[in-house]
C-alpha cells in the first residue's frame, strides 16, 4: 500500500516537476482565483476585471520560482513547515492566504540566501501581499489624510486654470457640482499597483535591484499621482453630466489603460536602459 | 505523498472560497437596519438625500422622532458631506461593531477593524471583518438610542 501510494506520488511529482514552493505558490493563486470568481458574480466576463498586474505578478512569481533552484529532493521538514505555511490557504478569512504567502516569502529569503531568482520571487509574492493586503491595513490608518491631499491637488490645478472652486476635507466644490474622493480614486490605491507592476517587471528581467531601480519608483510615483489629479481634475471641471464620463465611462476607462500602459512603459524602459529614467 | 497533500490543499483551498458568503450588499444592510430598528420600536419615515452619494433612512418612535441611521466606511470619507446634514441640536455616534465613538476617531476605528481582521483569521467562522461602520444621528433630547445591532454585523456580535 505504501509503495502505491510512493509510485503514485512519484508519478504526481514526475509529471508536474514542482517542488514545495512552486505547489505552495500554487496553491495561493489558486486560492486568489477562488476569491475573484466568489466576488464577481461567479462569471468568466467578470473575471476579466481582476486585475492586470496582479495576474502579471503571479505568472512572474510562478516563472520565477521555475527558474529557482529549489531542490528536487527536499527534506522532510522543509516540506512539512511549507505545507504548514500553505494550510493557511484552507482557512475561511482570505486575508490568510496573504499572510501564508507573505510567511512563504520570509522563509525562501532566509532558505535561499544565494538563489537570485527565488529571491526575486519572493519579492514578487511581497509586493502581492503589500498591495493585496498589508498595505490596505497601512492605509486605513492615512486614508483620510490621502483623500484630502488628493481633493487639495485638483482643487489647486482648477485654481490654476482660473476656475471657481472650495474645499472642504475631501469634499471638493464648483460652481455647478460637488465632488468627494472616496478611497478607490486616491492616488494611493494606484501607487500601490504601479508599485506592485514594477516589482514584478523590473524582477522578471532582473531579479538583481539596483540604486537606480529606486529612481524608477519615484517616477512612477511622480506620473500616478499626476494622471489622478488630472481625472479629479476633469471630473469636477467638467459639465455635470460628464461626471460619470470620467468617474466610470469611457474617460475613465481611457486614464486608466493610459496609466497602465505609461507604468508599463517606464518599467520597461528601465530594466532595458539599466538605468533609471 | 508530500506531493499529492500538496494537491489537496489547493482543492481544499479553492473549495473553502468558494462556499464563502458573498459581502453583504447596500440592500441587505439596509434591510439589516430597517429590521433592527422596527425590533427596538422605530418606523421607518422616510429618506434623506445628501446629493447623489448619500442616501440616509430616517426613522422616528413615540418616544423620539428623527432619528437618522447610515451604514458608512470606516475610513470616514463620508464625513465632510454628513457634516451638512447635522445641527447643533444633534447627537451623533459612530458604531463599530462592539465600540462606538462620538467622534471621527478615525485610529480607533482603523486599529478596531484591524484587530477584527486578524481576529477573524483564527476564527473557523465564514464571516469577513466588516469594514462598515454605522452613522446613527439623533436630536439631543432623546439621545442616541440603544440598539441590539447584532443582526447587522450578522454573528460579529459575541465578540
Amino acid at each position: 500500500m505504501r509503495i502505491a501510494a510512493h509510485g503514485l506520488d512519484l508519478r504526481f511529482a514526475t509529471r508536474f516537476a514542482q517542488g514545495p514552493i512552486a505547489w505552495a505558490v500554487w496553491i495561493f493563486f489558486a486560492r486568489y482565483l477562488a476569491d475573484a470568481w466568489r466576488g464577481s458574480d461567479a462569471s468568466l466576463g467578470h473575471l476579466a476585471n481582476l486585475g492586470i498586474f496582479q495576474l502579471l505578478a503571479w505568472m512572474v512569481t510562478l516563472v520565477l520560482v521555475a527558474r529557482g533552484d529549489e531542490t528536487r529532493r527536499p527534506s522532510g521538514l522543509a516540506a512539512s513547515l511549507i505545507g504548514l505555511i500553505s494550510l493557511t490557504a484552507v482557512l475561511p478569512d482570505d486575508n490568510a492566504s496573504w499572510v501564508g504567502l507573505s510567511a512563504l516569502a520570509a522563509y525562501i529569503f532566509f532558505s535561499f540566501p544565494r538563489d537570485r531568482n527565488l529571491r526575486a520571487a519572493a519579492a514578487v509574492m511581497l509586493a502581492l501581499a503589500t498591495q493585496l493586503f498589508w498595505g490596505r491595513i497601512l492605509f486605513e490608518l492615512v486614508a483620510f489624510r490621502i483623500e484630502i491631499l488628493d481633493a487639495k491637488l485638483a482643487a489647486d490645478l482648477l485654481s490654476l486654470l482660473h476656475h471657481s472652486v472650495s474645499l472642504q476635507d475631501n469634499l471638493l466644490a464648483t460652481d455647478t457640482h460637488q465632488i468627494v474622493i472616496y478611497e478607490a480614486c486616491t492616488s494611493f490605491h494606484n501607487i500601490s499597483i504601479a508599485m506592485l507592476a514594477w516589482v514584478a517587471i523590473t524582477k522578471f528581467f532582473r531579479p538583481v535591484w539596483r540604486s537606480a531601480d529606486l529612481a524608477t519608483a519615484a517616477v512612477l510615483i511622480v506620473v500616478t499621482v499626476a494622471m489622478n489629479s488630472l481625472r479629479l481634475f476633469l471630473m469636477a471641471s467638467s459639465a455635470p453630466g460628464l461626471l460619470d464620463y470620467w468617474h466610470v465611462g469611457l474617460g475613465s476607462q481611457m486614464i486608466n489603460a493610459s496609466l497602465s500602459a505609461l507604468i508599463t512603459v517606464t518599467c520597461l524602459w528601465s530594466v532595458r536602459s539599466g538605468s533609471a529614467p | 505523498m508530500r506531493y499529492l497533500a500538496f494537491f489537496f490543499i489547493g482543492l481544499a483551498g479553492v473549495g473553502v472560497a468558494l462556499i464563502q458568503p458573498d459581502d453583504q450588499s447596500p440592500q441587505a444592510q439596509r434591510a439589516a437596519i430597517r429590521e433592527t430598528m422596527a425590533r427596538h420600536g422605530y418606523a421607518a419615515s422616510g429618506r434623506l438625500d445628501i446629493g447623489k452619494a448619500l442616501t440616509i433612512a430616517k426613522f422616528s418612535s413615540p418616544t423620539c422622532e428623527d432619528v437618522r441611521v447610515l451604514p458608512v466606511s470606516i475610513l470616514f470619507q463620508e464625513t465632510a458631506l454628513l457634516r451638512k446634514s447635522e445641527s447643533a441640536d444633534d447627537d451623533r455616534a459612530f458604531f463599530y461593531i462592539n465600540k462606538a465613538w462620538k467622534d471621527d476617531a478615525s485610529n480607533n476605528v482603523a486599529l478596531s477593524h484591524l484587530s477584527q481582521r486578524f481576529l477573524q483569521m483564527i476564527r473557523l467562522r465564514p464571516d469577513p471583518a466588516i469594514d462598515t461602520m454605522l452613522y446613527i444621528v439623533s436630536p439631543k433630547k432623546c439621545g442616541v438610542p440603544q440598539v441590539d445591532w447584532s443582526k447587522f454585523w450578522g454573528q460579529r456580535a459575541d465578540i
